[in-house]
């Protein structure tokens, strides 16, 4: 009967528009989280039904150099199928032009598990095989043709060796890699010797492809990881694309708390759209009580209709979330490189959840009053309150969004931030909102002005006008940082880049030809050139003791440990780069045992001045000391190291050297030239990069963009509760006025002044606000000078005040519409 | 009608209320004492502020006395916790009041069957609808109260009152919001509802030719009640 009652009341109350705000709160956060859960739920699930297919095997080692026999032996004796494959970047060329390529070099049975996906036409379906190209063929991605304006079946250089495109590159195991620089080119491993590609000290990623029953992997691994030779590093189909991984959890961790922000302003409107419902149910539950309603049967009935409404709306925000969850992999999707299989089930789980966390947090506290209306309340209307206790009231909603950061991020410790992160911003935006509102106070005013009565009612309200200058506040927030902040930054960053920076960076150079390529440049009036030796080296000791990537725990310190470094040595500094600390070598201290280090390296692995490296290069080793730590600037697009050594110290090394040149537009040619003559040395487009890194950069925040859109629907929820909660008020304060010889222009005048000065505090705090985030992503993410952007005043405090007056204004008509006999009888009726 | 006067339907023993206010502590009602038997018609008037309301309230189970007794059928109400006055409102007592109090969102007959639902009646429908034919509104029954007239809503709340056959029947002011034909009508279906279901009435009223159709008076003043004969 409970449930049934419950029911019918919902449905009366949804016809009666009572309930529309905290429905559509809840839409639009639900519709928010999930919509990021169905994309990352559909990425993991390819990563986990795909996964032997993403690796291409059962096992995949990684290493920096040739296998040592001894893997194969081992590999043999477990009768595992192995293949090799060498990965390594390199320029190819065609009669039109050259271009970066990704080179994957496979041997046959290549690859061990799933196919290889390609077609013989561009546009044409795909084909799976089991064949690799033949000898003297390629396969290209589709996207190589139209950089090298060549069509299938024409030829290309890859290296020293013409290949024919005999089909074009759909799809592989393994994919290309996330945000993959360069288009990939696959060729056969009995032709790469005729290339001539591959030089001591070349860049080559070394890859051993295995496969066989559970059981010989398995030991495969247990002797892999046993043996733990320096630069090898094992893949299993547990960990297939740490890359994706990584990817996606973080792409999960930021936009889903990104979401997370809609949920918060939805928790708001839910908070005051719930504390209005309850209080017109005063009455209703004093005359059920007067009838006979026990407490538990009023606490059950309301609760029940929470948990309608709560079901309902999040089964519709899972809905829309899982059709806006397209957009987000039409934004992001491609950039992963992965086919999506269909989501799974936890999505929608995840967002009823979400949706009856917030509806229980924010909505429960004033509907739990409703059990203690005391049913004199018929009698006497001045009595009971929807107020419960100050703990009571916040403490659910606080434990609510905790629940969901710490759900969302997945991580203790990084939820816990968030939680106390977004604690403290909200009391700040509290403390500014209620400082705003003191200092309008004080401003001299008439007090029979209409003005001035409408700024009264924010001052007479002062609670509800700070929930609502913040929630404004931050809806306006993501719309400033969204439309206006964005271009800036992106403009500033691009305007970091001097106009005749190195556009060109030129690897793998062999000694004998740094002179032979010196006078290339000379005679082609290449004037900007800088050539810089290089060796690679890995990391093992410091001050004796020896170092691995499991030494720290730091992300940062991790990565730098995992792979070889480029070091080199230079008798002077860049001029791009500053002495933090020590002494930088003179000509005495020639082939003596001393290093600069970058100021980022000595932090992440706590080094200091006089700390002793040991290095490890190919089988040598040497050691020294750090003389000085310098500040680099990785962003100049110059040639930057973790490690400069003193001129001499390095030479008995095996070296390569890497030049960085600006090459006009109008002699591009050149570099087809350049390829020609040096066939082993690889060009990397500086522009590509940066022009890929903005595509990326781009698509990244279209996808933020695009939760943050979620977050504006809530924060006009947030408006248009917050209309709401005062409207009866503001109804019987109109018929007074109204009674009391008011004019309608009056009353407007009034709620316009209200309105518009909301609006324009909410855009004031937004502007500071969103100044406060550019200036972060400016310093720690693009590490650009922070500065003050005072042009987006007008933007923030205009359109905020215009904005939110219009709708308020609007929201109110009905305020000052009704005719003052009908609210007034409402009023006596029920009093 | 006067029978059984050795077990009244409700017996009020030595009531007294009063509250704290910033003036200090103020004595809403003092020494309040009577019996009221099955079937009697009671009226209690005074004037505004003198307690009428206050009264009510306690003699509903709705407010706590400060001190004394209400024995309702022989069960002290305040010895129950408010979920139990709640329960004992629900069964025996039927309240109609000057604002009608319906709730808004149900149609008249739900209204009316509300308080069978509560007890857990089966069918109650029918049974609603049966006292709604009798107040003269069956053919409203499917009508919110915002479609109906001041004394439609009255009778509803009337046919609401009687529904669960009420020992006793409590009416605060029940023609207050009414024009004087329209009360006159609203009285008439009271006395005769309360007749024929042999229910105990107490009106409270400032009106006297209201008051005068009770087979008892009593004057309410200061919070003193006295029976006037």
């Amino acid at each position: 009967m409970l449930v049934k009652q419950a029911w019918k009341q919902l449905i009366r109350e949804w016809r009666s528009g009572e309930l529309r705000i905290l429905f559509f709160s809840i839409v639009i956060a639900v519709a928010a989280v999930s919509s990021v859960n169905f994309f990352t739920n559909r990425v993991q699930n390819a990563l986990e039904s795909q996964a032997n297919e993403l690796l291409g095997a059962d096992l995949l080692l990684n290493n920096d150099k040739a296998f040592p026999e001894v893997y194969f032996e081992k590999a043999k004796s477990l009768k595992l199928k192995t293949v090799r494959q060498m990965t390594f970047p390199s320029m190819v060329m065609s009669d039109n032009g050259t271009h970066l390529a990704w080179l994957k070099v496979v041997e046959k049975n290549y690859p061990l598990r799933g196919e290889l996906g390609i077609s013989h036409a561009l546009f044409a379906p795909e084909e799976k095989t089991k064949t690799l190209p033949a000898s003297g063929e390629v396969w290209i991605e589709p996207r190589l043709l139209t950089e090298l304006g060549i069509h299938l079946h024409d030829k290309i250089a890859v290296g020293a060796k013409q290949f024919v495109v005999s089909a074009l590159l759909i799809s592989e195991p393994g994919g290309g890699g996330v945000f993959k620089v360069a288009p990939q080119v696959l060729l056969n491993m009995t032709d790469l010797a005729d290339t001539k590609l591959i030089e001591a000290g070349s860049r080559v990623r070394y890859s051993l492809l295995l496969a066989g029953d559970k059981k010989s992997i398995n030991s495969y691994e247990a002797f892999a990881k046993k043996r733990a030779d320096v630069g090898v590093t094992v893949q299993t189909i547990r960990d297939a694309r740490p890359e994706i991984r990584i990817a996606l959890s973080r792409s999960n961790q930021f936009l889903g708390l990104a979401a997370l922000t809609s949920v918060l302003l939805a928790g708001v409107a839910i908070a005051l759209a719930a504390r209005r419902y309850a209080q017109r149910h005063l009455d209703h539950c004093a005359i059920l009580r007067c009838v006979g309603a026990t407490q538990a049967y009023i606490f059950n009935l309301y609760l029940w209709q929470i948990v309608f409404i709560g079901v309902i709306a999040s089964l519709v925000g899972a809905i829309i979330g899982y059709f806006s969850h397209e957009t987000l992999i039409h934004m992001l999707g491609s950039l992963l490189n992965v086919k999506l299989p269909w989501p799974g089930f936890s999505p929608v789980l995840y967002a009823m959840a979400t949706g009856l966390i917030t509806l229980s947090g924010f909505a429960l506290p004033p509907i739990f009053a409703l059990k203690n209306v005391p049913a004199l309340r018929v009698i006497k209307r001045d009595l009971g309150s929807v107020d419960v206790s100050l703990v009571l009231r916040y403490s659910l909603g606080v434990a609510a969004m905790a629940t969901l950061m710490l759900l969302q991020a997945g991580d203790v410790k990084l939820g816990l931030y968030m939680v106390m992160g977004t604690l403290g911003a909200v009391l700040i935006l509290i403390a500014v909102a209620y400082v705003l509102l003191r200092f309008v106070r004080s401003l001299p005013v008439r007090t029979h002005d209409p003005v001035y009565l409408g700024l009264r009612n924010l001052f007479r309200r002062t609670s509800s006008s700070i929930i609502q200058i913040v929630a404004f506040g931050l809806g306006i927030m993501a719309l400033l940082i969204l439309t206006v902040i964005r271009g800036d930054l992106l403009d500033e960053w691009q305007a970091t880049i001097p106009t005749d920076a190195p556009n060109r960076f030129i690897i793998n150079i062999a000694p004998e030809q740094v002179s032979k390529m010196q006078h290339f440049f000379k005679v082609n009036h290449v004037d900007k050139r800088t050539f810089y030796p290089m060796i690679r080296g890995r990391l093992i000791a410091i001050n004796g003791k020896e170092v691995s990537r499991n030494s720290f725990n730091d992300h940062r310190a991790r990565q730098m440990l995992s792979r070889e470094w480029n070091l080199s040595w230079a008798k002077k500094m860049s001029p791009k780069n500053t002495l933090v600390s020590g002494k930088w070598w003179t000509a005495d201290d020639h082939g003596k045992a001393k290093i600069s280090v970058a100021k980022n390296v000595a932090e992440n692995l706590h080094l200091k001045l006089g700390d002793q490296l040991k290095f490890k290069v190919a089988d040598q080793f040497f050691q020294a000391r750090i003389a000085s730590i310098r500040d680099v600037d990785w962003g100049s697009f110059e040639a930057n190291f973790f490690v400069l050594a003193v001129p001499g110290l390095l030479d008995n090394f095996p070296t390569t050297y890497l030049s960085t040149v600006y090459i006009d537009k109008d002699k591009f040619e050149l570099l087809n030239d350049l390829v020609k003559q040096f066939a082993n040395v690889t060009i990397i487009d500086v522009s590509a990069v940066i022009k890929q890194v903005r595509e990326i950069i781009s698509r990244v925040t279209l996808a933020v963009e695009y939760v943050f859109g979620f977050t504006l629907l809530a924060g006009l929820m947030v408006l248009f509760a917050g209309i709401q909660s005062t409207l009866d008020e503001r109804m019987v304060e109109s018929a007074i006025m109204k009674c009391l010889g008011a004019k309608r222009q009056q009353l407007l005048k009034m709620l316009w002044s209200e309105y518009l000065s909301l609006g324009a505090l909410a855009g004031l705090v937004a502007v500071l606000l969103a100044n406060v985030v550019a200036m972060a992503v400016s310093h720690f993410v693009l590490k650009m000078p922070a500065h003050w952007n005072f042009s987006l005043l007008p933007y923030g405090v205009l359109g905020g005040a215009l904005g939110v007056s219009i709708f308020g204004v609007l929201g109110s008509h009905m305020a000052i519409s009704q005719p003052p006999i009908s609210v007034l009888k409402k009023i006596n009726l029920s009093s | 009608m006067l029978e059984n006067k050795s077990n009244p339907i409700l017996k009020v023993n030595q009531i007294a209320k009063s509250v704290n206010s910033p003036a200090g502590n103020l004595q809403l009602l003092s020494d309040i004492a009577f019996e009221i038997y099955k079937g009697e018609s009671v009226a209690i008037v005074g004037p505004s502020g003198a307690g009428k309301s206050t009264l009510l309230g306690i003699l509903a189970g709705l407010d706590i006395p400060s001190s004394g007794e209400v024995n309702l059928a022989g069960q002290n109400m305040f010895a129950l916790n408010e979920d139990g006055r709640a329960q004992l409102r629900g069964s025996m007592l039927g309240f109609v009041f000057q604002s009608f109090q319906l709730l808004p969102s149900l149609t008249a007959l739900e209204n009316v069957m509300l308080p069978l639902e509560l007890l857990g009646i089966k069918q109650p429908e029918e049974r609603a609808k049966g006292v709604l034919d009798k107040v003269g509104l069956e053919a409203r029954c499917e009508h919110y109260p915002r479609q109906l007239s001041g004394g439609e809503q009255q009778r509803v709340a009337i046919a609401r009152a009687f529904v669960v056959q009420p020992k006793l029947l409590l009416a605060d002011e029940p023609t207050g919001n009414l024009d004087s034909r329209t009360g006159e009508t609203i009285i008439n279906l009271l006395f005769d509802m309360n007749a024929a279901e042999e229910t105990t009435l107490i009106l409270v009223t400032h009106d006297e030719r209201l008051a005068s159709r009770c087979d008892r008076k009593f004057q309410i003043d200061a919070g003193r009640l006295t029976e006037l004969c």
